[in-house]
């Protein structure tokens, strides 16, 4: 320290300032999706039709698996910190690991389930889209905006995920220091909540 | 807690709770843009004014981000000057959350000609003459903790006073504009420009000027001319007044925003605005450079140069690192004027 | 300052295994819902979902551990969004 005055101390841990800081970052992209769950909601009620035609449409098979990746991820990084918890540091990482897997295979079936519907011209602007009615047009666009945005928060996760991951195995994250992990942990389920959502409103019940 | 702090506190929600929507709804016009999705284009089923709801919900409460703290500055400044412990610290405390609170839902009165079903008009109209009740719950407190107090007109307090005048005329020009049926003549024209300048620049402006003049001393150990600072308030004031009463009679003598030309019968009251803006900004200059030469020239301020007596008046100035040795006791409330104390 | 202490309170894995299992029967019925008709799939959408959120945020989130004013403040946020939406509806349901 190079003033005279000021005391030199430890920097200090705050491990509730910590969680509460997360959430409260997990409150603004709740605050982000809803914004584009309050264009859905009133489009909705504008096209009501258009909406259910095009859910039809979608690759059901592709968005319920994706459901039971993500659900199984936000099972296992749950068990990852859990097992940091009590100091079963392989488990840990195998834990996350796992979850880093899931993600990706999640990443992998949006692009399939992407690829799909662009090859068909249904996507912005495409040909097959142009001939499609205002409301379809609309629920493609949202589709699109809601899965492009999530699939974004899935590939931050997964970075997230992996430096955590390195900071497990390099033992920076320990059985009495792991609120990094907890949080990285949040934002993930956070990912599958908003996944959680999405799967009804745009596949099962549109 | 400090005054200050709940209204910092009470900005930290509306930027946590808006600034979100704000960039979803930035986002979307970019891949509106880029990608041509049509989620706002009226020719692929799309809905500007759904834009503009987004748009605004965000945008209102960004101005209460805005005036918030220069409040909270203000609710700071006045016991100091008046030696007078503040007027009803819970309800300045609770309203600063009200006007967070209320501010978020008012929005559409951006758009009340916009075509919003009636229902909606009356209601944001409603909401808007509701939010005027903390601010003025704030004014009561502020005026009241003046009553019987040991005022002093030391620049600080000149320019905490000038804010609390002009934020209630932006106020009051606020509700007449949110009335429906004048506000159907009165959007959009130089009435809402005046009314904006008087709130921002009147309000937060003033608020922020005043908060300058009343920490400059803490945070740059340089006292600076109180003279030259209180000379410079004259032509700010009156120019300023000048420049924007000038708008608001522009507005509803029918001028519009954003034409960059105007007609030959507005002529004259763009002159005097222009006088007036002259007139303002040579005041500025002056504090300006009053405070910039007081950096560099000024002498060694003292620790207490107002005698105020909240937590960052009882350390050294300028503050040193982690401004305090031991984490300090608290034993009263924030603003207890101890008579015996000397200035 | 001692984050054990802090971290005091350990779920058994059972618990997640368990709450996942649940989730993954909530998503089979909005399917099966999904099948049957459309209003089955909406009305199980408005029911199930919110439930299936809530699963994930008390438990895989420890949500239920920790202190009101979090549960309060989630609460708040999600008030406020909804405050939101059903505003611009006000807005939408009366026009032409």
């Amino acid at each position: 320290m190079s003033s005279a005055t000021a005391p030199s101390h430890p920097v200090h841990k705050d491990y509730e300032g910590s969680k509460m800081g997360m959430w409260i970052f997990l409150f603004t992209e709740i605050l982000l999706f809803g914004g584009l769950f309050l264009l859905y909601s009133i489009y909705r009620s504008e096209y009501p039709v258009d909406f259910h035609t095009g859910g039809q449409h979608l690759n059901t098979f592709i968005g319920v698996a994706n459901t039971v990746i993500l659900l199984t991820s936000s099972l296992t990084v749950a068990m990852a910190i859990s097992a940091m918890q009590r100091g079963n540091r392989k488990l840990s990482i195998t834990c996350l690991s796992v979850t880093i897997v899931f993600g990706l295979a999640f990443l992998v079936d949006k692009y399939i389930e992407w690829s799909e519907e662009i090859r068909k011209g249904v996507y912005p602007n495409g040909p097959a889209l142009a001939k499609f009615p205002n409301g379809e047009k609309i629920f493609y666009g949202l589709y699109y905006a809601m899965t492009g945005l999530h699939g974004l928060h899935v590939l931050a996760g997964i970075t997230v995920l992996t430096v955590i991951l390195v900071f497990v195995k390099r033992g920076k994250i320990t059985s009495t220091n792991f609120n990094q992990l907890e949080n990285a942990g949040l934002y993930w389920h956070l990912v599958d909540v908003i996944w959680i959502f999405l799967l009804p409103m745009l596949y099962l019940a549109a | 807690m400090p005054l200050f702090v709940w209204s910092l506190y009470a900005t930290a929600w509306i930027q946590v709770l808006a600034t979100p929507i704000l960039g979803i709804t930035l986002l979307l016009v970019i891949v509106e843009r880029v990608f041509g999705v049509g989620i706002f284009d009226p020719a692929k089923g799309g809905d500007p004014v759904l834009y503009q709801h987004l748009f605004w919900i965000y945008s209102h409460p960004a101005v209460y981000i805005m005036i918030v703290p220069a409040m909270g500055a203000i609710t700071e400044i006045i016991p100091t000057f008046a030696h007078r412990t503040i007027f009803g610290y819970r309800a300045i405390a609770y309203s600063s959350i009200g006007i967070a609170a209320v501010g978020s839902l008012v929005w559409g009165h951006h758009m009340f000609t916009s075509g919003m079903g009636d229902p909606a008009d009356v209601i944001f109209s409603l909401l808007t003459f509701l939010v005027a009740v903390p601010s003025s719950i704030k004014v009561f407190n502020w005026t009241a903790t003046l009553y019987k107090g040991s005022i002093e007109l030391r620049p600080p307090m000149i320019f905490a006073l000038t804010f609390i005048f002009l934020f209630c005329i932006g106020g009051l020009t606020g509700i007449i504009q949110g009335a429906l049926n004048v506000n159907v003549h009165l959007h959009d024209t130089y009435w809402i420009v005046g009314h904006f300048h008087y709130v921002m620049f009147g309000g937060a402006g003033m608020g922020f000027f005043a908060a300058l003049l009343y920490w400059f001393p803490k945070m740059f150990g340089k006292k600076y001319n109180e003279k030259v600072a209180t000379i410079a308030w004259f032509p700010i004031f009156i120019g300023f007044n000048i420049f924007y009463t000038t708008m608001l009679v522009l507005g509803y003598m029918g001028m519009p925003r954003r034409y960059f030309t105007h007609l030959p019968q507005y002529h004259t009251a763009h002159v005097i605005a222009s006088i007036g803006a002259f007139i303002m900004v040579s005041g500025l200059i002056l504090l300006f450079g009053n405070l910039l030469v007081a950096l560099f020239k000024g002498e060694r301020a003292e620790q207490n140069p107002w005698g105020g007596v909240t937590l960052e008046w009882q350390i050294p100035t300028p503050p040193p690192l982690e401004n305090f040795e031991v984490v300090p006791t608290i034993t009263t409330g924030p603003y207890v004027f101890n008579p015996e104390v000397p200035k | 300052m001692d984050s054990t202490a802090a971290h005091g309170h350990l779920v058994p894995y059972r618990t997640f295994v368990r709450v996942w299992l649940v989730l993954l029967f909530l998503t089979a019925i909005l399917v099966v819902a999904s099948r049957i008709s459309h209003e089955a799939a909406v009305w199980t959408m408005l029911t199930l979902t919110p439930l299936k959120a809530g699963l994930v945020f008390f438990y895989f989130m420890h949500l239920k551990y920790e202190k009101p004013f979090l549960k309060g403040l989630l609460l708040l946020v999600l008030f406020v969004l909804i405050v939101f939406i059903a505003l611009t509806f006000l807005d939408v349901s009366f026009l032409r």
